[in-house]
C-alpha cells in the first residue's frame, strides 16, 4: 500500500535520465475497478503533461518513464486523484458532512509482469494530515503511547473505495454508500478482503444477497480457510455450483482440504465433464507435496524496515541453498504478505515492509498435489510457494528445485 | 405610481429576508476590542481620526461583499474553498493564523465584558461565568434563525452610543468636516493607530464569518443582488456607530485631555463631563459589544475549523451531530475566561500584538479572496469587477505597508 502524499512531487525522469518534471496528479477510472490509468506531470514551465500509466518503467525514489511517451487527454469516466478526490468533503447519504479526504491510499498489483495501481480508499484520519507534513511516524508513535496509557484503540482511519459512490464523485461530491444492496458494485477482491474481517455468519448473509457469478468470484478471492468453511456451511448443491465455476486447480485445492465424505457429497452434484476433470486432478493427491517441503525460508514481521530485513537475511540465511522471497507474518504468526529480493533491494532502507509487500499471496497446502503446485508456479511465475495450514500458519515452502524431479519424471 | 410603490415594498421585503449576515458581522466588528481601540484612538487624535472612517467603510464593504458573494455562488465557506483549492498544508497554516488571531480578539472581548461588569459594581467572579453560561445556552440550544434574531436584537443596543455621543456635545460641524478633510501632517503613531482602527474593523474572522453565516442562512443566487446591498448598508451603519463611539469620547475625554487605556476607562471618564447617564449608556454598549464579540469570534473559529477539516458544523445542527464545532466554541471561551479571570491580567500590551498580527495577516486573507473571487471555475459570471479588484488589491497593499511602517515607527519610538 502506498499513499498519494508519498508519491506526489516525485521527480519524473525518462530512461535516458532526462528530467521531465514532477508528478502532479494521477488519473483513475471512477468505476468499481478504480485503476490508475494516466499520470499528470508538471514540467518546469508549470505546464501539465498527461501520459499513460503504462509508460512508467520504474516507481521508487524517482519515477522512470519510457523514452517515447505520448501525451494523451482525459477520457470520459476518468477523474483526478488530486483534483477530484483529495481534500474533498465526504458526506453521507443524507448529506451530512463527515470529514475531508486527507490522503488517498493506492494498492499495487502485479499481474503477469504488469504493474498496476488501484485506488484502495481514502485516509480520513489525523495520520493522513500528518503524512503531508512528513510527521506521520511521530503521530504513529504518539498513538501507540496513547493506546498503551489510555487503553484506546486509535490508529489509521480509512475508508474503502467500495464505500464511495463513483457517480457522485464526478459531480464533485464524495458521497458514502452505506447500504448492503450496493455491495455488488464492489470489486470481488475488495469484498473478499472485507469479508475476511467479519465472521462466517456475516459472510453467508452477504453472499446470499449477491448474484451467483459475483458470489463465486468473491469466494474465489477468499483465502482457503474461508473457502473451505463456506463450502462446508453451504448445501452440497450450492457448493458444487461454486466449485464448478472456480478454476479447476483452485477447486481441487479447496476440495482436498475438505473431509473425504463431504467432498464426495459435493462431487455428486458436479456436472459430468467437470467431475472427470476434477477427479483426475484429485488423484494426483496421492503424490502430495509433503515430501517436497523445505524449511529453508525466512520470515519477517510487517513493521520491520528494509534495513532490518536485509540484516536478518545476512545473519540467518548464510547456510541456505537459495532464497527468493521473504515471507511476512503478523503477530498471530499468520502469513499476510510476501516480498521478493529485488523489491526489497529497490526500496529505501528505512521503508517499512508493509508499505510495499504484496498481499496477494499464492499459497498451497499439505494436501495440494505436486501437479497443481507446478501449475501454480508456472501460472504466476513463482520460484517458490508457501505451504500453509488451516490457521494460515506457514509450514514450509516448496521451491521449484524441490519438485523439478517430478517434472523430469513427467517429461 | 401604485406599481412603483409595490415594487419598493417588494424590494424592501426581500431586503428584510436577506438582512442578517452582513449586519451581524459588521456590528460584531465593533466588538469590545473595537470599542477600546476606537476610544483610545479618539482620545489621542480627536477629530483627526475621523478621516479614516470613510476609507475603512469602503474596504469593509468591498471585502465583505466579496465574501458574501463567494458563499452565495459556491454554497461553500472560505475554509472549504481554501482547503479544496490550496491543499492541506496551506489550510493548516491559515487555520493556525485564524485561530491565534481570533483567540487574541476573544481575550479582548472577554476582558471588555469583565470591565463592563466592574463598571456597574457587579462582581465579575460571579457574573462573568453566569453571562458566559447564558451565552453557551443560547448558541447551542437555538438554531440559526433564532440566533440571528437574538443578535439583531443585541445590535439595537448600539443606539446607546448615539445617546452618549449626543450628551457629550461634540462639535457636529467639525465632526462632519473632518470625515472628508485630511488631517494634514501625519505621524508614525497616527499611522499605527489608524491601522489598529482598521484592523479591528476589517478582521480576518469577519471574512470567514460572513462566508459561513451566509452559507448557514442558505441564501440563494436570487438573493445575490439584495445581499450585496445588505452588506453595503451594514458596513455604513456599523461605521456610523463607530463615528458615534468616537464622538462620545472626543466631546468629553479628548476635549479635556484625559489619558485613557481602554473602553472601561472611557466609560468612567465620560461621566464627569457628560453626566452619569452618558457613562452608563457607554458601559451598556460596551457590555453588549463584548457579549456579541464573545459569541461571534469563537463561532468564526469553529466554523473555519469545521470547513477546513470537513467536520459537521452548523448552528442548525444539534450538539451531538456537530460535537467538535460546539466543543471548539466552548473551549476557546473557557480558556480565554481562565486567562482573563486572573486579577492582574493586563490587556494593554497584548492588544498591541493581537492587532499587529491581525493587520499583517489581513493581506494574506485578501490574497485568497482575490484568487477565489477571480476564478472563473468557481465564480462563473459572478467574478469580481475591475473596480472591486483595484479596491481589494489596493487596500491589501496599503494595509501591509501601513502595518509595517506603523509597527516600525512604534518600535523605534519606544
Amino acid at each position: 500500500m502506498i499513499y498519494f502524499s508519498e508519491i506526489k512531487g516525485k521527480k519524473v525522469v525518462t530512461e535516458d535520465k532526462i528530467e521531465v518534471g514532477r508528478l502532479e496528479d494521477f488519473i483513475f477510472l471512477a468505476s468499481v475497478n478504480p485503476k490508475v490509468t494516466k499520470i499528470v506531470i508538471r514540467n518546469k514551465q508549470k505546464k501539465d503533461l498527461i501520459i499513460f500509466f503504462n509508460d512508467i518503467k520504474k516507481l521508487n525514489n524517482k519515477i522512470t518513464i519510457g523514452k517515447a511517451f505520448n501525451t494523451v487527454d482525459l477520457d470520459e469516466n476518468e477523474l483526478y486523484i488530486g483534483k477530484n478526490l483529495l481534500d474533498k468533503q465526504i458526506i453521507d447519504l443524507v448529506g451530512d458532512k463527515i470529514i475531508r479526504v486527507n490522503d488517498v491510499a493506492l494498492q499495487e498489483r502485479t499481474l503477469l509482469n504488469k504493474f498496476e495501481l488501484y485506488v484502495a480508499g481514502v485516509d480520513i484520519g489525523l495520520l493522513g494530515i500528518l503524512r503531508w507534513l512528513r510527521l506521520d511516524k511521530i503521530g504513529l508513535s504518539f498513538y501507540k503511547i496513547l493506546n498503551i496509557v489510555l487503553k484506546l484503540k486509535k490508529g489509521p482511519k480509512f475508508l474503502s473505495w467500495a464505500d464511495i459512490q463513483p457517480l457522485e464523485l464526478a459531480r464533485g461530491k464524495v458521497v458514502l454508500k452505506k447500504e448492503e444492496k450496493k455491495l455488488e458494485r464492489i470489486r470481488p477482491e475488495d469484498l473478499a478482503n472485507y469479508l475476511e474481517k467479519t465472521n462466517i455468519a456475516n459472510v453467508k448473509r452477504i453472499l446470499r444477497i449477491l448474484d451467483e457469478k459475483t458470489s463465486t468470484e468473491v469466494i474465489g478471492n477468499l483465502n482457503i480457510n474461508y473457502q473451505s468453511s463456506l463450502i462446508q456451511h453451504f448445501k452440497p448443491e450450492k457448493s458444487a455450483k461454486i466449485i464448478s465455476l472456480l478454476d479447476p486447480v483452485e477447486a481441487v485445492d479447496i476440495l482436498l482440504v475438505l473431509p473425504r465424505r463431504k467432498r464426495e457429497q459435493i462431487m455428486e452434484f458436479v456436472v459430468k465433464e467437470k467431475k472427470l476433470q476434477l477427479e483426475e486432478l484429485i488423484n494426483f493427491s496421492k503424490t502430495a507435496i509433503g515430501d517436497a517441503l523445505t524449511t529453508e525460508y525466512l520470515t519477517a514481521s510487517s513493521n520491520m524496515t528494509v534495513r532490518e530485513v536485509i540484516n536478518k537475511i545476512k545473519k540467518e540465511t548464510a547456510e541456505f541453498y537459495q532464497i527468493d522471497y521473504v515471507y511476512i507474518l503478523n503477530e498471530k504468526q499468520e502469513l499476510i504478505g510476501v516480498v521478493n529480493l529485488h523489491e526489497l533491494i529497490m526500496q529505501d532502507l528505512d521503508t517499512q515492509i508493509f508499505k510495499f509487500m504484496s498481499h496477494d499471496i499464492i499459497v498451497i497446502h499439505l494436501t495440494t498435489p505436486e501437479e497443481i503446485a507446478i501449475k501454480k508456479m508456472l501460472k504466476y511465475k513463482l520460484y517458490a510457494l508457501p505451504v500453509i495450514d488451516k490457521e494460515k500458519r506457514l509450514l514450509g515452502i516448496v521451491t521449484f528445485d524441490n519438485i523439478a524431479d517430478f517434472l523430469c519424471h513427467k517429461v | 405610481m401604485k406599481d412603483f410603490f409595490n415594487r419598493i415594498k417588494r424590494t424592501f421585503l426581500i431586503f428584510l429576508i436577506v438582512i442578517g449576515p452582513g449586519l451581524i458581522t459588521a456590528f460584531a466588528d465593533n466588538d469590545a476590542g473595537g470599542v477600546a481601540t476606537y476610544s483610545v484612538a479618539a482620545s489621542k487624535y480627536g477629530y483627526k481620526i475621523l478621516t479614516i472612517l470613510i476609507p475603512i467603510t469602503v474596504v469593509l464593504a468591498v471585502t465583505q461583499e466579496i465574501g458574501a458573494r463567494i458563499a452565495i455562488v459556491t454554497g461553500k465557506g472560505l475554509g472549504d474553498l481554501i482547503r479544496e483549492r490550496f491543499g492541506i498544508k496551506i489550510s493548516l497554516f491559515v487555520f493556525s493564523v485564524v485561530f491565534i488571531v481570533n483567540f487574541g480578539v476573544i481575550l479582548q472581548d472577554l476582558s471588555g465584558l469583565k470591565g463592563s461588569l466592574q463598571l456597574f459594581q457587579l462582581d465579575y467572579r460571579i457574573f462573568l461565568p453566569l453571562v458566559l453560561l447564558a451565552l453557551f445556552f443560547v448558541v447551542i440550544k437555538s438554531n440559526y434563525s433564532k440566533i440571528e434574531r437574538f443578535f439583531l436584537f443585541l445590535i439595537l443596543f448600539y443606539l446607546t452610543y448615539f445617546f452618549s455621543a449626543v450628551m457629550a456635545k461634540p462639535d457636529w460641524n467639525l465632526a462632519l468636516k473632518s470625515m472628508i478633510i485630511p488631517p494634514g501632517k501625519v505621524s508614525f503613531d497616527y499611522l499605527y493607530t489608524s491601522i489598529a482602527v482598521l484592523g479591528t474593523t476589517v478582521t480576518i474572522w469577519g471574512q470567514f464569518f460572513i462566508n459561513s453565516v451566509v452559507k448557514d442562512k442558505k441564501l440563494t443566487i436570487d438573493n445575490l443582488k439584495y445581499e450585496k446591498w445588505e452588506v453595503y448598508f451594514s458596513s455604513i451603519l456599523s461605521d456610523i456607530a463607530t463615528w458615534f463611539i468616537m464622538l462620545a469620547v472626543i466631546g468629553t475625554i479628548y476635549k479635556n485631555h484625559v489619558v485613557i487605556q481602554g473602553a472601561e476607562d472611557a466609560a468612567l471618564a465620560i461621566k464627569p463631563f457628560a453626566g452619569e447617564l452618558a457613562g452608563v449608556l457607554f458601559g451598556v454598549g460596551l457590555f453588549v459589544a463584548g457579549f456579541l464579540g464573545c459569541a461571534i469570534v469563537p463561532l468564526a473559529t469553529a466554523y473555519a475549523f469545521s470547513e477546513f477539516f470537513g467536520y459537521s458544523g452548523s448552528l442548525d445542527s444539534d450538539f451531538k451531530k456537530s460535537r467538535l464545532f460546539y466543543s471548539l466554541f466552548i473551549v476557546q471561551i473557557v480558556i480565554g475566561f481562565i486567562i482573563v479571570f486572573q486579577q492582574g491580567f493586563s490587556l494593554f500590551k497584548f492588544t498591541l500584538i493581537a492587532d499587529f498580527v491581525n493587520g499583517i495577516s489581513l493581506p494574506l486573507i485578501f490574497y485568497f479572496l482575490y484568487s477565489l473571487s477571480n476564478n472563473e471555475h468557481i465564480m462563473g459570471k459572478y467574478k469580481n469587477t475591475k473596480t472591486q479588484n483595484v479596491l481589494l488589491v489596493g487596500s491589501g497593499i496599503i494595509i501591509s505597508l501601513g502595518s509595517i511602517l506603523g509597527i516600525l515607527g512604534k518600535l523605534l519610538n519606544f
